[in-house]
């Protein structure tokens, strides 16, 4: 219980922190880079879950093949917004900056979609695990 | 930020922790990224199929 508390703390302070940071960083193409990074992070890490589930034999090749789907919506919609803040970065107009963020936006939402599969999986498979 | 991306980071940190919070807090010290940090974007996320292979998934 005290390392969940601990746990919990930890995500309370940089959630906070996360917070104030984005409120204080004014320039759009920091905003985003940050976001992306995050983002390219937070996938990298439930997509070695996946893969880890799955040759442990805790995901079928039907889940796979769904997970697979999906994420390669998500490579697709990241380097799609990538190329997007590129673009605005150069020329620094009102309409590239728009679809900036729509690709950003798009870019959430995909990410929101893959973890919906993902997470259900992994965590059967972690009780699956553990039983 | 999306609120979902700000879950999954909390998420991450809850099955990570701190390493993962000072992962992700070393990526947010560009403050004004180059045109080069951007380009550099590109090679961060690897095709969904590496991390199914028994090979290490570094490939993009």
């Amino acid at each position: 219980m005290n390392k969940l508390k601990k746990r919990m703390s930890v995500v309370v302070v940089f959630l906070v922190m996360a917070i104030f940071i984005m409120a204080g960083c004014a320039s759009f193409t920091g905003n985003a880079y940050k976001t992306l990074t995050t983002s390219a992070t937070v996938y990298e890490s439930t997509m070695a879950a996946a893969g880890d589930a799955y040759k442990q034999g805790l995901i079928t090749d039907e889940d796979k093949a769904k997970i697979i789907s999906i994420a390669d919506k998500y490579w697709t919609a990241y380097h799609a917004s990538v190329i997007a803040l590129e673009v605005y970065e150069r020329t620094k107009s009102t309409a590239n900056k728009s679809k900036a963020e729509a690709a950003l936006v798009e870019v959430s939402r995909v990410y929101g979609e893959l973890l919906s599969i993902i997470r259900p999986l992994i965590k059967k498979g972690e009780t699956s695990w553990n039983s | 930020m999306e609120l979902v991306m700000i879950i999954a980071i909390g998420e991450l940190i809850l099955k990570h922790g701190v390493p993962a919070a000072l992962l992700i807090l070393r990526e947010w010290d560009v403050e004004n990224p180059t045109l080069e940090d951007i380009e550099a974007l590109k090679l961060r996320v690897p095709r969904p199929e590496t991390f199914f292979r028994k090979t290490t998934p570094n490939e993009n």
